[in-house]
């Protein structure tokens, strides 16, 4: 089988962890519990802030990697059913988190129940993802493929079903 | 017919995915065009006049009477919290306390006496949540629960609140406050997870919302509290500060606020005179000027909104360059 060439580097899957760890920890160091436990000093610093920088970071990289996949790799990988999860939940994430940036505006605001909802979906969307990366994790380890397939891997082909059916 | 077949099953799927999204926003798609649940608002503001309030509590007796029946009683005993670090809260055995602020008292009367222009008089401030436009404690809410109105009401969710954010310690005055032993934290793991629930000065916003004024500025026998839409408020404070060579508290603190202070000694020797006299304190708010909390998070605004567009500046800036070297022998 040709090897295919990665779409990203290292370098890039490198500043992708960083990011989403930087996200993640910020972002769950809103939660009440973790200063509870004594896990993060939520009165001396401003996880918000952290929060924003991280996702300023992740959108750019997500930008990016969506555009080189569209015009690039399509035609090369196609997303696994894991891979599609994770777009749509990153999708979310990016909604509902600006969403929430704007909300945090002067002058500009969600009210009453509809606030909540948002919150919690951002919350839903980013605790998803832990059990979907172990199962990528899994799946790697048992040779599948992680997010993306080649698109000539022999096993059942990712491409669209309405070509095949034309086909 | 198996691509007719195939299009009405996409179809089908766009439109359940279409669904199911606007639900999971928590909108129907009647509610997503209802202007009220998010935009800019129509706030509405309290003026409250230093100079009229006599300190008669007329309003704090309509604030407890429309309130204190609410807020529940503790379980006895209640869990204790884990570690042992955390600390409870219980105020269940001083409901009457009306000298400060408790989860049972949502507005107390400040006062001080100060001296001016050789004569001494008493200054009197009705305390309370002051609503801010833009707040903190709403937004560092983990369960949402802090929430705000349509009308600038920011309220607590009781059915969601589980007594541990840190809405008490964002908020600039220290305006919520905590009651053990209450809510549905008690449900679940409440030695591990919750500690009650904080309540606050809701601004009556079921009566703002059918047009009518908070219990307690409907209840002000000497007019020294005003409602009405925030823009004709700060007007109005703006004239009445200026004919009496006076002072306002809430246009810009914390970002701005709906409850006004409006008095003709200035608020920062009301505020010295406060801590002298000692009525500044836990539950007993000072005049703080805070400038407005959300200020650093919104200044990175472009950051965020500009790093998708330079990430796809940068992914054609690549495959200009890839371009560049396939063309090249």
């Amino acid at each position: 089988m040709k090897k295919q060439r990665a779409l990203f580097s290292s370098f890039f899957s490198l500043l992708w962890l960083a990011s989403m760890l930087s996200a993640v920890w910020s972002g769950l160091s809103h939660l009440p519990q973790l200063a509870r436990y004594g896990l993060v000093q939520s009165l001396s610093w401003s996880p918000s802030v952290a929060h924003y920088y991280s996702s300023a970071a992740l959108l750019f990289l997500g930008t990016y990697a969506l555009t080189i996949w569209w015009l690039q790799g399509r035609n090369a990988f196609c997303l696994t059913r894991c891979g599609r999860v994770r777009v749509v939940l990153l999708v979310g994430l990016a909604v509902t988190g600006l969403a929430l940036i704007v909300h945090n505006m002067p002058d500009y605001s969600f009210y009453d129940g509809l606030y909540r909802t948002v919150k919690m979906l951002h919350l839903a969307c980013a605790l998803a993802l832990l059990p979907l990366l172990i199962y990528r994790l899994c799946r790697r380890w048992t040779g599948g493929y992680g997010w993306l397939r080649p698109r000539d891997a022999s096993a059942d082909s990712c491409a669209p079903h309405h070509a095949r059916t034309r086909g | 017919m198996g691509n007719k077949h195939l299009l009405q099953r996409r179809t089908f799927l766009k439109v359940v995915a279409g669904t199911a999204g606007l639900a999971l926003a928590g909108a129907t798609p009647a509610a997503v065009g209802k202007a009220d649940v998010w935009g800019d608002g129509d706030d509405r503001a309290t003026i409250i006049d230093i100079d009229l309030c006599n300190g008669c509590g007329a309003c704090v007796a309509a604030c407890r009477a429309r309130n204190l029946a609410g807020v529940p009683q503790p379980v006895h005993p209640y869990p204790r919290p884990y570690p042992a670090w955390v600390r409870n809260s219980d105020w269940s055995d001083r409901t009457d306390e009306v000298s400060r602020l408790t989860p049972y008292n949502w507005l107390f009367i400040q006062s001080c006496t100060i001296t001016v222009k050789g004569v001494e008089r008493r200054v009197f401030l009705p305390r309370r949540c002051l609503h801010c436009l833009n707040p903190q404690c709403v937004t560092l809410c983990s369960t949402g629960s802090l929430r705000q109105s349509h009308e600038g009401a920011v309220y607590i969710n009781s059915s969601t609140c589980l007594g541990d954010g840190p809405c008490d310690r964002a908020c600039p005055w220290g305006i919520p406050q905590r009651q053990s032993g209450v809510g549905p934290y008690l449900n679940f793991a409440p030695k591990y997870v919750g500690n009650g629930q904080t309540f606050k000065c809701d601004y009556c916003r079921s009566l703002l919302a059918s047009g009518e004024n908070p219990a307690c500025v409907a209840a002000c026998p000497q007019g020294a509290m005003r409602t009405g839409p925030r823009n004709d408020m700060v007007k109005l404070a703006k004239e009445l500060a200026e004919q009496r060579g006076g002072d306002i508290f809430g246009l810009k603190e914390n970002g701005g606020t709906n409850t006004i202070y409006v008095s003709s000694v200035l608020f920062r020797d009301i505020e010295a005179n406060m801590l002298r006299q000692g009525q500044v304190g836990v539950g007993m708010p000072s005049l703080r000027p805070a400038g407005a909390s959300m200020d650093k998070e919104n200044s990175l605004l472009r950051a965020v909104l500009l790093a998708p567009a330079a990430g796809a500046a940068l992914a054609g800036l690549r495959m200009w360059r890839e371009k560049q070297m396939r063309r090249k022998p």
